[in-house]
């Protein structure tokens, strides 16, 4: 396929006219949070961000969205009927999260109409990781600064522009229509490659994880698990920073005059997650729940999905109020069988 | 990976001899401090049960957590209490004394051990200043912090990287403590601590709600603040209330500002402002500010202020015959 070179001058041109079809999101600023938002007419990405803090999943699947609205006049359901969404300016890591989401809301038996109105006929432009961050590890599981998994297009940053490869049909169509690009010649894509290479060497050495869920299988029952969790304060932290985390509660509300229902993200490392009708809990400890988000992760969603349930974006890391680290949670769980 | 490992410190370790003296001592079941975290520059809560695993055990302006919070944690423990020993800044030690005046904890079996403290590292502070590059190493020069990295060096006033209460607190040291290791720290005192307050409250109407609008549009309903808070301790909070329910569970703006408003006033006079709440939240929103309005109430009314004895009723807790009744008469 041919990649096109968009220069950093053009880059209103593009979004401008992207947005004829698409509704865009890239990342705003927002004080010193960065996040997805849809970009008002003739507004810039921030793009020298480094991680958002929420990932770009709630574009696709918000935190909180009606999905049926009931009254006197009957029960409606309440799908997205925007402008397919395009998504500018997203992480490998988060492309790839889009992908892991996507196999739990839409199968070959069940499709999430929810999910899918807003995901249909969208475009993912991946903005690849020149400089990852020290937390992020995502060539740990499968991934890389430069990963190619759920974009129709991946940009490199080169300096002045951006090289752009598109990777799908829909990538390929949507850069053939647009007027501020050029195609490349050598020497760009060689600079891009140089670009992907260098990212790629500065990440330190992963662990091998070819045994980390045999591992953790055997290690359920290990005590390790209360020293590793006693300073787990049981906050959503973790799972609502997550690109792969899918997990979501179903509420009626009354408002003003109608009722509303409405699907939110809900975790795991809730005490009400697993509480039964009768009253009795499954997990009723905090080590318990935080080893199920591990065990899911690393054990459950590999034996489901055929790959780990973590994109290795880091956020967890960086924003858990007490520093619990799932990359030395990896550590201890391989070095055993490393030796 | 541990980055902990490439960061020099500025001075060896004091404390430990210290605390194994006392872990002995006091017959310890556990000892509640801080350990060198993964991140830089970041000290994070470790539980020590045994006097010969505490050469792990660090304290320093790295580590920002209030770990009173464990000490509620620990009555939820089956069996008797144990006898428990935390390292304490003066917010912990003010928290550690409010969950012993509300009964959360035998008195006799807590040894609060205090430290000294010149104010901690707020990490969402630290991380934009870093950038999200390595950390190798740093240096303090009178009121500066040097931060060095393979390919940077980064000078900054180190109060700039310190969590918001700490440049107005006024309690550095603890006010109760069984122990007390090094000389007692002066007081920051870079600001009023209620100045943030009445400079929002002289803004209009109109100012104010949009400054809690754009702050409160972002919580994502995590409860980190809660959960990191030493004083929420409920087995059940009010969130989790149906029949009746009093707030959605989404992250819509007005739920979001009921239960922040909500959560403070539960906390009226009995808030130490430590700023974990603060601190904990991932999306760096000052959920700090609302409680310092109700403290400040609390004070003004009451002349109340949390945690600094064990004999004190808290304000809401008791009557008194000169207490301020205007609302009502």
């Amino acid at each position: 396929m041919d990649t096109y070179k968009l220069n950093k001058t053009k880059l209103g041109d593009f979004l401008e006219q992207l947005a004829e079809k698409f509704a865009v999101y890239a990342p705003l600023e927002k004080g010193d949070i960065t996040a997805f938002a849809e970009l008002e007419h003739g507004q810039l990405p921030a793009l020298d961000f480094l991680r958002t803090q929420k990932p770009p999943k709630d574009i696709f699947y918000p935190q909180t969205e009606v999905i049926l609205r009931f009254g006197k006049d009957g029960t409606k359901s309440n799908e997205y009927t925007g402008k397919p969404i395009a998504v500018f300016g997203a992480r490998p890591c988060d492309a790839k999260g889009f992908v892991i989401v996507e196999r739990v809301f839409v199968d070959d038996k069940y499709k999430d109409n929810y999910w899918l109105a807003r995901r249909d006929g969208g475009l993912v432009i991946a903005l690849g990781c020149s400089e990852p961050l020290k937390s992020c590890f995502c060539n740990w599981v499968g991934g890389g600064p430069f990963e190619t998994t759920g974009s129709d297009v991946l940009a490199t940053d080169v300096g002045d522009a951006f090289i752009l490869q598109p990777l799908t049909e829909a990538g390929k169509k949507a850069l053939a229509e647009m007027n501020s690009i050029e195609k490349t010649v050598d020497k760009d894509i060689e600079k891009a490659e140089a670009i992907h290479a260098e990212a790629l060497k500065s990440m330190p050495k992963p662990p091998t994880l070819d045994s980390l869920k045999t591992s953790l299988d055997s290690l359920f029952d290990d005590p390790f698990w209360d020293e590793f969790t006693a300073k787990c304060l049981g906050c959503a932290a973790c799972t609502f920073s997550c690109p792969t985390c899918y997990c979501f509660d179903i509420q009626d509300e009354s408002r003003r005059g109608e009722g509303v229902r409405i699907r939110i993200w809900d975790t795991c490392q809730f005490p009400l997650f697993t509480k039964e009708g009768s009253g009795h809990n499954p997990r009723k400890s905090q080590m318990s729940r935080l080893r199920q988000r591990f065990m899911h992760k690393f054990s459950y969603m590999f034996e489901t999905q055929g790959e780990f349930g973590c994109v290795g974006c880091g956020r967890c890391v960086t924003a858990c109020p007490v520093n619990i680290d799932v990359r030395e949670f990896i550590r201890k769980t391989t070095e055993n069988t490393e030796k | 990976m541990n980055n902990g490992d490439q960061i020099k410190e500025a001075k060896v370790n004091e404390i430990v001899d210290s605390i194994k003296k006392i872990f002995v001592d006091e017959k310890l079941d556990v000892l509640i401090g801080y350990e060198k975290g993964s991140l830089p520059l970041r000290g994070t809560p470790c539980f020590v049960e045994s006097a010969d695993d505490l050469d792990r055990v660090i304290f320093d302006f790295t580590c920002h957590n209030n770990i009173a919070k464990y000490l509620a944690d620990e009555k939820k423990r089956p069996g008797d209490p144990r006898k428990v020993g935390i390292i304490a800044k003066g917010c912990d030690a003010r928290a550690i004394a409010q969950l012993i005046v509300e009964d959360q904890y035998p008195r006799e079996k807590v040894v609060i051990i205090g430290v000294p403290c010149t104010g901690v590292i707020d990490p969402a502070k630290l991380r934009v200043a870093l950038s999200g590059k390595d950390l190798a190493d740093y240096k303090i020069e009178g009121d500066n912090i040097i931060l060095i990295g393979d390919d940077f060096k980064i000078e900054l006033p180190r109060i700039e990287l310190l969590q918001g209460g700490c440049l107005s607190c006024k309690y550095p040291n603890a006010p109760q403590y069984d122990y007390f290791i090094g000389e007692p720290a002066k007081p920051i005192a870079a600001r009023d601590e209620f100045a943030i307050i009445e400079d929002l409250a002289s803004k209009p109407a109109d100012e104010r709600w949009a400054y809690f609008e754009n702050e409160y549009s972002a919580c994502t309903r995590c409860y980190a603040c809660r959960n990191a808070c030493p004083l929420c301790y409920c087995e059940e909070c009010f969130v989790d209330r149906s029949m009746p329910a009093w707030l959605g569970k989404g992250n819509e703006l007005s739920d979001n500002i009921v239960y922040h408003i909500v959560r403070v006033l539960h906390l009226a006079g009995r808030c130490v402002d430590c700023g974990a709440c603060a601190a904990a939240c991932p999306l760096g929103i000052d959920v700090r500010i609302i409680g310092k309005r109700i403290e400040k109430e609390v004070l003004d009314r009451f002349g109340y202020v949390a945690g600094l004895d064990f004999e004190t009723q808290p304000a809401l807790a008791a009557f008194r015959e000169d207490d301020k009744e205007e609302f009502i008469m």
